[in-house]
């Protein structure tokens, strides 16, 4: 593929350089708890989900409780050893969602190119706002107080000519900025990040990091003087990306509605304790089918491949798998995915106790495009499945189910009410 | 799939709830629907430009094309025209009869140049 570097980050009106924000707030779940409870304030606050439910982890720390050395995923025990005085939080998750929204709202009104990252980051493209709102610098101070006026939150801004150099200004320097802002530019991008140490790159995780140290790869700077091919060559495309985002060279655009395009649907459940019977870890299996199906349906979509993943309990002798099967045509009817996904089950789970499940559905097309069949009541099924899926959207997630979720190890009546696996 | 990740990484490693997703989607498309709802202004410009219009396909017994702004969204209707100008109201003859359309519900107006009207 060749790559045009001197096109980066050039808007296509009048060469202009583009100013691509990314937006992170700081601490978010504690913020918002923060923010809602103003006696925590200055105090070291940890939103921590259910260890009743095996989800003790660390979802966020203050900036307090980050100082006494808690992460993110660490076990509420741990935090408890480090930090005593901790004040523990159970999430919300809808009131999160709730912040989320608003702060998106407050963005647009600079620009209509906001695209959210996750719950907690967001995309912005400001190019040609300038003349409305000032300097890119300006623009930011403004949003960052009007972020902290009207949620409580302090918000960090990156900037850059594309969203990967907005991402790595916000993650590697305006986070420690006073002022909570920094710039990279195709100019200054090396000088900036070619010192930091590898992981720090965008896109290199604990694996490809012990990868790159084995190949004395210590810094981004030692990246980017490898060359390009031999990254292509072992990583292949992955690689490749990596070679770019050394060099700070993105193709990425900010485009709104961008979510709608997704190219698979999946959920993933941490057990409330250890499963061991396939009846159990079938009937899991089946409503986690039917979410996954029912997300396809609700964006007119049909998947082609199912994938099923498993995770063991034992976390000395990690076991586990995550397999795929292409499906003999494109379908979003639960009962034509499921068995599939509990053969794929059935036949790589080793029959030790299981801590994790998920499915997920992807290569998805849409649904009015199907190869017709004689003798496959195809028209009936997804009748019924939108039936289906109206009453719940209508009267809740369990207005209507199988009858498998009133069996034991059924999760459903217990998801109904969480969001991300938490607390709604 | 390995271009896409090429090209869209950032959409390739978002991490974003179904939950998340659904609200999103779910403004977007409120604000779309508010959006074709919307009545537009017209300057007075406009206005006369709609009026001229109106008194040529009258004179030159032209048809005319109306987009109507309904609670449905926008209609566009086709027909010979006669204006009532006491009640505000256009009167179209369509294929479909006598239509009455209320001036505040026009939002453009065109001409079809190519046609010649069979009168009111």
């Amino acid at each position: 593929m060749i790559v045009n570097i001197c096109s980066q980050g050039v808007s296509p009106v009048a060469g202009r350089r583009k100013i691509i924000f990314l937006a992170d707030m700081e601490s978010f779940y504690a913020s918002v708890e923060t923010a809602l409870n103003p006696s925590l304030r200055g105090k070291p606050v940890v939103v921590c989900g259910d260890p009743v439910l095996r989800h003790g982890i660390v979802l966020a720390a203050s900036k307090e409780a980050k100082a006494c050395g808690i992460k993110a995923g660490q076990p509420a025990w741990e935090c408890r050893r480090l930090c005593p005085g901790a004040v523990f939080v159970r999430p919300h998750m809808h009131t999160y969602l709730e912040y989320s929204m608003r702060i998106t709202q407050i963005f647009e009104q600079f620009t209509d190119r906001v695209v959210p990252y996750s719950i907690d980051e967001q995309f912005l493209d400001l190019t040609g706002c300038e003349g409305l709102f000032g300097a890119p610098r300006e623009i930011a101070r403004a949003m960052i107080r009007r972020v902290g006026e009207e949620t409580g939150i302090r918000c960090r801004i990156g900037l850059g000519e594309n969203p990967l150099q907005a991402k790595m200004a916000c993650d590697c320097f305006a986070k420690r900025a006073e002022d909570a802002f920094f710039e990279l530019n195709a100019a200054n991008y090396a000088a900036h990040t070619w010192p930091l140490p590898i992981g720090k790159l965008f896109g290199v995780g604990h694996r490809m990091e012990r990868n790159f140290h084995h190949m004395a790869v210590r810094t981004i700077g030692h990246l980017a003087g490898l060359p390009r091919e031999a990254l292509a060559r072992r990583w292949g495309v992955s690689g490749e990306i990596l070679w770019l985002n050394a060099h700070g060279i993105d193709h990425s655009t900010v485009e709104p509605g961008g979510a709608a395009r997704q190219k698979g649907v999946g959920h993933a459940m941490t057990l409330p304790r250890d499963y061991a019977t396939p009846r159990e870890l079938a009937v899991v299996l089946l409503e986690l089918t039917e979410e996954v199906c029912l997300r396809a349906r609700a964006l007119g979509k049909m998947g082609g491949t199912v994938h099923v993943y498993c995770r063991g309990a034992d976390f000395d002798r990690p076991s586990g798998f995550s397999r795929q099967k292409k499906l003999p045509e494109p379908t979003s009817v639960t009962m034509d995915v499921y068995p599939h996904a509990l053969s794929l089950f059935r036949r790589h789970w080793d029959g030790q106790p299981v801590r994790a499940v998920g499915v997920s559905l992807t290569g998805l097309t849409d649904r009015d495009r199907y190869q017709l069949s004689l003798f496959n009541r195809r028209a009936a099924k997804d009748a019924l499945g939108e039936a289906m899926d109206g009453i719940r959207e209508r009267f809740g997630a369990t207005s209507i189910f199988r009858a498998a979720s009133l069996t034991p190890g059924a999760q459903l009546f217990r998801r109904a009410g969480m969001i991300g696996g938490h607390e709604a | 799939m390995s271009t896409k990740k090429l090209y869209h990484q950032f959409a390739c490693s978002s991490m974003m709830l179904p939950e998340h997703r659904g609200r999103l989607e779910r403004r977007r498309r409120e604000a779309r629907r508010e959006e074709e709802h919307r009545r537009p202004q017209f300057d007075e410009q406009q206005r006369d430009q709609f009026q001229y219009l109106l008194e040529r396909s009258l004179s030159q017994g032209l048809k005319l094309q109306v987009t109507i702004l309904t609670d449905q969204g926008c209609r566009i209707l086709a027909g010979t025209a006669k204006q009532d100008s006491a009640a505000g109201v256009l009167r179209l003859k369509t294929a479909d009869g006598v239509l009455k359309v209320a001036a505040a519900q026009i939002v453009a107006l065109q001409i079809d140049e190519n046609s010649s009207g069979d009168g009111f």
